[in-house]
């Protein structure tokens, strides 16, 4: 006769995975990383590395501290790592890079208990630090020199056109210039149900009205094409932890960046640091659009009438 | 919008046993008949150890308000009265019967008339569960006086995997399906019976449309369909979905008029009213990858899981097995061969063990696609939290009490964290402890 095992129900579950679902993450980020490095050389695989690296570090210096076990089996420093590494633009000094990737990990993601307990996004907090202790990052995201070729950027005033824009021949973060290999991944991300396809479509459909009324079409667009704009929006704004759980909380979420940012890149002159701020800003409004902004349950439970005298 | 906004899920699993009619189980030697079913009260055995009775014999009557009539499901003789392990996991009264292989039918008396009085009487007699709602069927037509029902629903087919009970008999027993909810708008003030398929068996309607325009004339009825998604059988769900107006404002669906019964239930009770048959058996999907000859059989009742599997063939009889008493989404996982099969089991699973089902939990990384998929309205992972920091008051605002326990958060979640689990502990945790708060208020007023 068989021997009979018991278990709960469910008996069956679903084919989402969440290491599958950080390792697909990783596997997308490459693709931008790999132009990077063609585009801007040697020392942009560098910088990826140091940062990669640095989460690794911090992440088994914790666990060893605290004596707790090290798991690496979701990639979720890896993917803090690349994020962060993906923003910077080269000739940042790799102390600032280790010093930032520390931080997201040690500091803004263990520290407040781990994958899952973190109020900021790891990477986008490092990255704001990063433009803090080096304001030189801002100098270097204005104007580069690839191959005896100068490179300027739409705000210190260089003259690109949308196509060059689009297919990557521009300044700024490592991966974070060349729009179509982002769309694309975005669409294998949203295909997967990994990301929530609205949240990026929403960004970036209020920051297009925001910046239309602002300063028109043409400019518009040249504006949201040139800086790390999408590549926050695809990458960073999508991260589940840190993005509210429903339709009206997402909405708020991703609205209050599309706009925010339009009315910082046209209104000031603080560069594309500032949108790294903004997006940090964001993150802070979510434990309150989740306390709030929640469904009613149907009422099934009648039992407090039942007892009650 | 057409639907009301239903969640759930697709579980996507593949139905093996459509379109296979009902096979009747051999007579097997022994049957032990449990008397108390689930939350329905223990009933009183009229029979002594010793006693021969025959196939439709009544061997236990109800012992208060809420009890039903058993019947014997063979003709032979009356071993012992005693306690046995229970399905819930208790001791009940169990009538052991040994088959004497005489095949003696007795049936109930003849109806003399069927208007309503007779109709009631004979739903009340002929022992018939509700599996819907878990109560004797009589009940719920025990008030009409009060509570008037308009709307009479029957509900043909099933959301949950696996189960193919209804469709099966909405399929093969048509004509009986089809006289018995008749029998049921006579016993109700319903004006129209509402046929209830699911998206997919839009062929099952159009057989039953057929059939009514060919052999029945003055027959009204209507058909709704309703989206194939897991957990549909839950009955306010499907009251909200099916009849949205009604319900609006309305804490119960039976103040709203509306009741539902199964295929099944008509079945029976066509069976009862025109060839008198006490309901003695009970129709049972079986299925899994450990089971040779899946399909729908008609098992009587007190048929112990052990004869069960004898009878359906085993695969593999020697790799550890999960036996599941219901579906993969809400079934019970049973340790013991010996148990009988009641009323309430639609769906028997057997299958093998396989070791990644439920190992491992990853850290939640609060993706919210339970809050997502959840039919009630509820945000399990937040729930989760507030179980595990172990904040109670927390628990209390997010209306725990509401959840169902459908399994439909533990499916979805990429961490495979242990939802369905930690709510029913908290459930159960807010339940007593709001009692034993009363209950301190009450002695302290006295």
């Amino acid at each position: 006769m068989n021997k009979f095992i018991v278990s709960s129900s469910p008996f069956i579950h679903g084919k989402q995975d969440v290491n599958k679902m950080f390792l697909y993450t990783a596997l997308s980020l490459v693709v931008p990383a790999v132009f990077g490095i063609t585009f801007f050389g040697f020392s942009a695989l560098f910088i990826v590395l140091i940062s990669v690296l640095a989460c690794f570090v911090s992440e088994s210096l914790y666990n060893f501290m605290h004596k707790k076990t090290f798991k690496v089996d979701n990639f979720s420093f890896f993917v803090t790592g690349m994020v962060l590494a993906l923003t910077m633009p080269i000739g940042t000094p790799i102390y600032v890079v280790a010093i930032s990737g520390f931080v997201s990990i040690f500091i803004v993601k263990m520290a407040f208990g781990g994958l899952g307990r973190n109020y900021f996004n790891p990477a986008l907090a490092g990255r704001c630090l990063a433009g803090i202790i080096c304001p030189a990052i801002a100098s270097e995201l204005a104007k580069v020199t690839i191959a005896g070729e100068e490179y300027i950027s739409i705000a210190a005033g260089g003259t690109n056109t949308l196509q060059q824009l689009v297919l990557g021949q521009g300044v700024g973060g490592i991966g974070t210039t060349c729009i179509f290999i982002i769309l694309v991944c975005f669409v294998f991300l949203s295909y997967t149900k990994i990301i929530d396809y609205k949240i990026p479509i929403i960004s970036i459909l209020s920051y297009f009205v925001v910046a239309i009324i602002l300063s028109g079409l043409n400019s518009a667009m040249i504006n949201m094409f040139s800086g790390s704009f999408i590549f926050i929006s695809v990458f960073m704004l999508t991260d589940p932890n840190t993005s509210p759980d429903t339709f009206i909380g997402k909405f708020i979420y991703a609205f209050a960046f599309g706009a925010l940012s339009a009315l910082v890149w046209n209104m000031g002159k603080l560069g594309e640091n500032s949108l790294f701020a903004v997006a940090l800003f964001v993150n802070l409004l979510v434990p309150y659009l989740d306390r709030f902004l929640i469904w009613r349950p149907i009422n099934l439970g009648g039992y407090r009438n039942a007892y009650k005298n | 919008m057409k639907f009301f906004n239903f969640r759930g899920i697709d579980p996507k699993v593949k139905k093996n046993t459509i379109g296979i009619d009902i096979t009747p189980l051999r007579p097997m030697d022994f049957y032990s008949v449990p008397l108390k079913l689930r939350n329905i009260a223990e009933s009183v055995p009229v029979v002594s150890i010793g006693d021969e009775v025959k196939k439709g014999t009544l061997i236990a009557k109800p012992s208060g308000n809420f009890g039903i009539n058993i019947f014997s499901p063979i003709s032979g003789k009356v071993l012992n009265i005693s306690d046995k392990l229970d399905i819930t996991g208790e001791f009940s009264k169990h009538i052991l019967i040994m088959n004497d292989n005489k095949n003696l039918v007795e049936n109930l008396h003849e109806l003399e008339a069927q208007n309503m009085v007779n109709l009631t009487t004979r739903l009340k007699e002929c022992g018939l569960i509700d599996t819907l709602s878990g109560l004797p069927t009589y009940l719920k037509y025990a008030y009409t006086g009060s509570r008037a029902y308009t709307s009479l629903y029957i509900l043909m087919d099933s959301t949950d995997p696996n189960n193919t009970v209804n469709q099966t008999i909405a399929e093969f027993k048509m004509e009986e399906v089809v006289n018995g909810a008749k029998y049921f708008m006579n016993i109700t003030n319903a004006t129209s019976i509402t046929f209830i398929y699911t998206d997919k068996n839009h062929r099952l309607a159009d057989k039953l449309k057929k059939h009514i325009a060919e052999n029945k004339k003055n027959y009204d009825y209507k058909i709704k369909f309703i989206p194939n998604k897991y957990p549909y059988d839950n009955l306010y769900l499907l009251a909200l979905s099916v009849a949205r107006k009604k319900m609006h404002k309305k804490s119960s669906f039976l103040d709203a008029g509306i009741t539902f019964e199964t295929a099944e239930s008509c079945y029976n009770f066509c069976r009862a009213v025109e060839f008198n048959k006490p309901v003695t058996s009970k129709i049972v999907t079986i299925d899994g990858d450990n089971v040779i000859r899946k399909g729908n059989y008609s098992v009587q009742n007190g048929v112990s899981y052990e004869s069960l599997l004898d009878f359906i063939g085993v695969e593999d009889k020697d790799c550890s097995a999960v036996f599941i008493d219901g579906n993969l989404m809400n079934g019970e996982a049973q340790y013991n061969p010996e148990i009988s099969i009641s009323f309430f089991t639609d769906t028997v699973m057997y299958m093998k063990y396989e070791k990644n089902t439920l190992e491992k939990e990853y850290p939640c990384i609060s993706c919210g696609k339970c809050a997502g998929v959840c039919p009630v309205f509820l945000n399990p992972q937040r729930i989760d939290r507030a179980y595990l920091s172990e904040d109670h008051d927390e628990l209390a605002k997010l209306k725990i009490q509401s959840c169902i326990e459908c399994g439909c958060c533990s499916f979805v979640c990429p961490s495979k964290r242990f939802l369905k689990q930690r709510i029913a502990a908290a459930k159960y945790y807010d339940r007593n402890k709001v009692y034993s708060k009363n209950k301190k208020k009450k002695e302290a007023k006295k």
